[in-house]
């Protein structure tokens, strides 16, 4: 159950860098002229969420009951997945 | 503690779903923001050898249809992005559908450039035309057809042309079509009396080249549309032709070509201006009429440009301009 809570948590920090992620890429579609410095903070995005996704595992256990976590990964993946059906047209282009 | 932990959550959350509602949703407006030059080589190579490959750049720029809330209110503050109100055409129609719509103007675009040089060179070259559906809007009577699918015939007309405008209004034609993997098939789609008579489709004029002397590879890239016809064109000419009328000198422009070497009229001029000055090109043709006249205020408005904004209604007004440039 360990990597199921991991795996949530994980999830979790997505769900919250993902208005960064969205802020670098609506400047990327603006200003495609500096798609490369867009293009770090977007990397730098996905270094804070990695380390705060480590930071989470490292810190308390995790102490809710498994039906809750589920509620919360279900939520956290119909966030993401709106995201992505959002944007991925777009970046994929 | 408890209470003000909720409450700390609750107006999180609200923060939240505000930012991500202003970066995510989308409004009906059309943004045109300026792009970047590319050259002409990077995306059109031939089995031509030469040590001074031309310099020829086309210039893009960023058309984005439903730009979000942010997009929208950043437009706003800067330097030559332009925002419209989304056409009545252009809604409902998906990006994807933009992006075929682009790669099939793009590549109707790029045979017509071949064709206009070999036959200004006198060398050989041998193409049919053909009719492809460029654009499907919401409205079509037939969800079947695809952006890509060559027509054949209208009501047993191979003149596609003519059977379009002998379909009576309120009726419906015979289309008869060939899917870009081989198929053939044949629809019902009618002349809408309700959107103006329409159809509910767009179609383009499409040069598929038969017999070529020479070998010529197209790579794939985001870039679509056929507003860089003329540089291509321009490039294609002075490699094959091995005349070095760039002067290695940075060459951009814009504007689309014909087969009889006139030069069309495209969008986004103001934005092309503004990234050929950020770009420090030498030269830059502009589509000669009203393109001209907004370029020409767009360029009024750059601190101090540096290039030459040079008017051109054909082809051969191009050439006549390098030669020009190259004698003096």
């Amino acid at each position: 159950m360990i990597w199921l809570k991991r795996l949530q948590r994980a999830l979790l920090m997505l769900l919250v860098m993902l208005p960064w992620y969205a802020l670098f890429i609506n400047l990327i579609l603006l200003d495609i002229r500096r798609v490369n410095e867009y293009g770090y903070g977007l990397l730098l995005g996905l270094v804070i969420q990695l380390w705060l996704t480590r930071l989470s595992w490292q810190l308390n256990t995790p102490k809710k009951p498994l039906s809750k976590s589920f509620v919360g990964m279900v939520f956290a993946v119909i966030v993401i997945g709106s995201f992505l059906v959002h944007y991925l047209p777009l970046i994929l282009l | 503690m408890r209470k003000l932990t909720v409450f700390g959550l609750i107006w999180l959350g609200i923060l939240y779903f505000s930012v991500m509602f202003v970066l995510t949703v989308r409004i009906d407006y059309r943004l045109t923001a300026p792009g970047n030059i590319e050259p002409i080589d990077s995306f059109i190579r031939l089995d031509v050898e030469r040590d001074d490959e031309p310099r020829y750049y086309a210039v893009y720029v960023m058309s984005i249809d439903r730009p979000t809330i942010f997009q929208f209110i950043a437009a706003q503050f800067m330097p030559f992005v332009r925002v419209d109100a989304l056409p009545e055409s252009a809604r409902g129609i998906t990006t994807t559908d933009l992006f075929r719509s682009g790669q099939v103007a793009r590549n109707s675009a790029i045979d017509a450039s071949v064709i206009t040089a070999m036959e200004a060179l006198g060398l050989p070259i041998v193409y049919e035309e053909q009719y492809l559906v460029s654009l499907i809007y919401n409205f079509a009577s037939e969800p079947r057809l695809n952006i890509g699918d060559r027509i054949l015939s209208v009501n047993g007309n191979t003149d596609v042309l003519e059977g379009i405008r002998e379909t009576v209004c309120g009726t419906s034609a015979e289309i008869d079509i060939m899917t870009p993997q081989g198929e053939r098939r044949t629809f019902e789609l009618e002349r809408q009396v309700a959107q103006d008579c329409r159809f509910g489709i767009v179609i383009s004029t499409f040069y598929e080249i038969q017999e070529l002397p020479i070998t010529f590879d197209v790579r794939s890239n985001l870039i679509g549309g056929p507003s860089s016809g003329l540089m291509q064109t321009l490039y294609l000419y002075d490699l094959l032709g091995g005349l070095n009328l760039s002067q290695n000198q940075t060459i951009a422009g814009t504007g689309t070509i014909q087969l009889d070497g006139r030069v069309g009229s495209v969008g986004g001029i103001e934005q092309k201006i503004y990234t050929a000055h950020l770009d420090q090109v030498d030269v830059f043709f502009v589509p000669a009429g009203a393109n001209y006249e907004q370029a020409r205020a767009a360029y009024e408005r750059l601190s101090n440009p540096t290039f030459t904004l040079i008017p051109v209604a054909t082809f051969q007004d191009a050439l006549e301009a390098l030669h020009a440039r190259e004698g003096s």
